[in-house]
């Protein structure tokens, strides 16, 4: 309420001020040296209060850029190996969950609900028996340089009857404010900033399941054989 | 044989304090700009957005920036306010000479930038306070910066503020010299970019001068070059102070 009182009081003085005329002016000398001090007192207040309470409110981790670019490269590199038909379990890639489901027949279909957009790799093993064996992996989700990886909501995964399906995970939408000093202060900061040309960047983490199944099962549906 | 024997250092003294006391109004306006600039900054200097089947973000920056531009432009529509005749002549209320009232001006206009520089870095502090406070958005810390990082940087601020205060202070002489170079200015200015975007390129004059500062990241060769800069502005302002007419 008082830095209201101020902000008016201080625009009214200059106003007043800026009328030109000292004769106009209808706040002196004095109040508007009055106002001057109390208003630089204000900011020196505040200016302190904002130094003390701390800035990143948010369990939200920072990555460093050779940290992004690391993880932007592991999750080309998991994807691309794949493709190529190799697929490591220890890739890198963070474990969302897991699940172990039990098969009712020998024949699987895979069906994604809302034709929700994630890659699917098989690989047929002799060490699983009646049951399927399914990882989700999920790439890091990074926005300048913020990892929001946790604040996804994961993709859930049912049986019916002999049909996988895999269910889109429910829409999460995330506002965020980017505290920033800003020219000039930025200028001769260790971390280069370009002042002609956005660096900003987003990546959405590209979701992986990995389907372990038994030799003789067969499958139906969009997905990659592996190893 | 005078009743009062006064120097030189005394007399730029008197008048660097009157023109603290009587240009009061240039501070205030000072504050008006910088609280404008944090209001204009409240709705975010920046913003990315994204999104997919699953998940969207919309990230808003929150920086000093515009405070820093705004506070840049009133430095120097103030160096040239200082040129104006009404503000020359109230000089001569004292036993000076042109050389004196340049360095009474160069005093103030030093210090109204170094407490802009101040009041600046303390506003950006306090749009932080209230982005976190008042908006309650989720907010992160963008770039992490050391405290050598924001003494640099309010050094810097103070340099770009004087450097600005100085090509007004220039420009607003030149234009006392004469009228009609505060109509070609502008002119040659627009006539510049215009013929530049005629030539196939990009109108980027404006653009290619301020790369010259902004972009050097030693902190060293900034102050150099800001420094010489502004102290040619500076002494081509009382060069051309000095061969203005006492009626002119």
């Amino acid at each position: 309420m008082w830095a209201i009182i101020l902000l008016i009081l201080v625009i009214a003085a200059v106003v007043s001020q800026l009328s030109g005329s000292k004769k106009r002016a209808w706040i002196g000398m004095k109040t508007t040296r009055v106002i001057l001090l109390g208003y630089v007192g204000l900011l020196i207040l505040l200016a302190g209060a904002s130094l003390l309470l701390p800035m990143n409110n948010t369990s939200i981790k920072m990555l460093s850029e050779e940290e992004v670019e690391q993880s932007m490269k592991l999750q080309d590199q998991v994807i691309s190996e794949a493709y190529r038909g190799t697929f490591e379990e220890e890739n890198g890639l963070d474990v969302i969950e897991k699940w172990t489901l039990p098969l009712t027949s020998d024949e699987l279909g895979i069906t994604p609900i809302n034709d929700y957009s994630i890659q699917v790799f098989i690989e047929k093993s002799s060490e699983v028996g009646e049951e399927i064996q399914i990882t989700h992996y999920a790439g890091k989700t990074i926005v300048d340089g913020m990892d929001l990886t946790e604040k996804r909501d994961k993709v859930r995964i049912e049986m019916q009857g002999n049909e996988l399906e895999i269910k889109n995970p429910s829409h999460v939408s995330v506002k965020l404010a980017e505290l920033s000093t800003g020219f000039p202060f930025q200028q001769f900061s260790s971390e280069k900033v370009e002042w002609f040309q956005s660096n900003s960047y987003g990546n959405i983490g590209m979701d992986v399941l990995y389907i372990k199944a038994p030799i003789g099962l067969k499958i139906e549906g969009q997905a990659l054989y592996v190893n | 044989m005078y009743l009062t024997e006064s120097n030189v250092r005394d007399i730029i003294f008197k008048q660097y304090r009157y023109k603290l006391q009587a240009y009061l109004g240039i501070f205030t306006s000072l504050i008006f700009i910088q609280v404008l600039g944090m209001l204009f900054s409240f709705s975010g200097t920046g913003s990315m957005g994204g999104g997919s089947d699953a998940f969207s973000y919309d990230v808003r920056t929150y920086s000093g920036s515009l405070i820093a531009i705004f506070t840049l432009v009133w430095a120097f529509s103030h160096g040239i306010s200082l040129t104006t005749k009404q503000q020359r002549y109230d000089d001569f209320n004292f036993v000076t000479t042109r050389q004196v009232s340049n360095v009474a001006n160069g005093l103030f206009l030093v210090t109204a930038s170094g407490t802009a520089a101040i009041t600046g870095l303390l506003t950006t502090c306090v749009l932080r306070l209230l982005v976190t406070q008042v908006l309650r958005t989720p907010s992160v810390a963008g770039v992490q910066l050391s405290v050598i990082d924001v003494v640099e940087g309010l050094i810097g601020f103070f340099l770009y503020i004087l450097l600005f205060a100085c090509v007004g202070y220039f420009i607003g002489m030149l234009a006392q010299t004469n009228k009609i170079v505060a109509f070609l200015l502008p002119v040659l200015l627009i006539g510049v970019i215009s013929i530049q975007v005629y030539l196939g390129g990009e109108g980027t004059l404006l653009v290619d001068i301020g790369r010259f500062y902004v972009l050097e990241a030693s902190f060293l060769l900034f102050t150099m070059k800001s420094v010489i800069t502004s102290a040619l502005f500076f002494l081509g302002a009382c060069m051309l102070g000095n061969r203005l007419e006492v009626g002119v």
